[in-house]
């Protein structure tokens, strides 16, 4: 009998060394990006800047399983907008992490293979941005690094 | 003198009906088949007569007619044969006569190729399901015969695909109409890390042909 090949490509959005703004005003719950990681083992920074008075919760997972989750972190000012949104839609109640406007948050994980490995980022922003609360979310993902 | 009187009767032939037998090209192959007759006279048929014989047993080309059991032949009725041959493959319709009692009989022998697979390779994104139509197959199969490729299955792994919503069940023949109308379906596995899904498949023609191969 002959083959019946099913190529079943990593589709990606991009690939590290880059990264993409979000506003939660218009956002999707949860708004889901695919990275590229190069074959490269190291560490994996990833910087997030909440420039919102918005708290904002970042996921990463490689193949199903999660490398980092940051929580909601932001303005805590927002926690019973934040509680209500949860308890409206059944989600479990989250604490938001202070952090003030404009910080640059980093997470990390190591990856450990050399497989061009793609990581799977989920951005919660369920609440909307306050009055003059200039822009929204700056996200960046670096490439592997093992000298960090 | 007293006249000495020779009564020759018109004895009835056995008369034989034609028969058809049909077979795959380049594919060794016997088959068991069972000729009618009338106007039989008690002739006695004994198993393993040979009724037709060319060639070389087993090799190419080769034709062999040969009686199964023990038939009197008496009035109307039928005796079976045992029909072997390995046609070449480019083997043309024939027929061949045998004779029985000084009656020849015919069998037609009618050939046909079966449809010629070639690798069938397909792509999706991961996350994305796959929707196969019949031109995924029919861009990799031929048929000799110019016959409509009317059927397909898959063997081997059919994890995943899912035929008309239910998971499709290993070598189950699937309509090429089927195909285009969306029923068949490969569900990638929930990774990000790009793979490759090998199965195996069969195709068969409107004659009933399998791909051999």
């Amino acid at each position: 009998m002959k083959e019946l090949i099913i190529n079943v490509k990593a589709k990606t959005d991009f690939s590290c060394g880059a990264g993409f703004d979000y506003v939660s005003d218009d956002a999707i719950y949860p708004l889901t990006k695919y990275i590229e990681l190069s074959n490269a083992v190291g560490y994996v920074l990833v910087d997030v800047i909440n420039n919102t008075n918005a708290p904002l919760k970042v996921k990463g997972y490689i193949e199903n399983s999660i490398v980092f989750d940051s929580g909601y972190v932001g303005d805590d000012n927002r926690q019973l907008a934040l509680d209500d949104f949860n308890t409206n839609n059944n989600y479990p109640l989250e604490t938001i992490t202070y952090s003030p406007v404009g910080t640059t948050n980093i997470y990390s994980f190591y990856k450990n293979v050399t497989a061009n490995q793609v990581l799977k980022l989920e951005c919660y922003a369920p609440l909307s941005v306050i009055e003059d609360s200039p822009n929204g979310f700056e996200i960046f993902i670096h490439c592997p690094d093992p000298n960090i | 003198m007293k006249p000495l009187i020779i009564s020759v009767r018109a004895k009835q032939r056995i008369a034989l009906n034609r028969a058809t037998v049909s077979f795959l090209r380049s594919v060794d192959a016997t088959k068991s088949i069972n000729i009618g007759y009338s106007n039989g006279t008690g002739q006695q048929l004994a198993a393993g007569t040979i009724l037709y014989t060319l060639g070389v047993v087993n090799t190419l080309d080769y034709i062999r007619v040969v009686t199964t059991t023990l038939t009197t032949l008496q009035g109307t009725g039928t005796f079976n044969v045992s029909i072997s041959t390995l046609p070449n493959s480019s083997q043309a319709n024939q027929s061949i006569s045998y004779n029985i009692d000084g009656t020849t009989g015919i069998i037609d022998f009618t050939y046909n190729s079966a449809p010629i697979t070639d690798d069938v390779l397909v792509e999706t994104d991961n996350r994305t399901n796959y929707v196969f139509s019949s031109a995924d197959f029919l861009n990799s199969i031929t048929d000799p015969d110019g016959d409509t490729i009317s059927e397909v299955a898959i063997f081997v792994d059919v994890t995943g695909i899912q035929f008309d919503g239910s998971p499709y069940i290993l070598g189950t023949w699937i309509a090429l109409s089927d195909l285009d109308q969306g029923k068949l379906v490969y569900i990638p596995l929930d990774q990000d890390a790009e793979y490759q899904h090998n199965a195996q498949y069969k195709a068969r023609d409107i004659n009933g042909n399998e791909s051999l191969e």
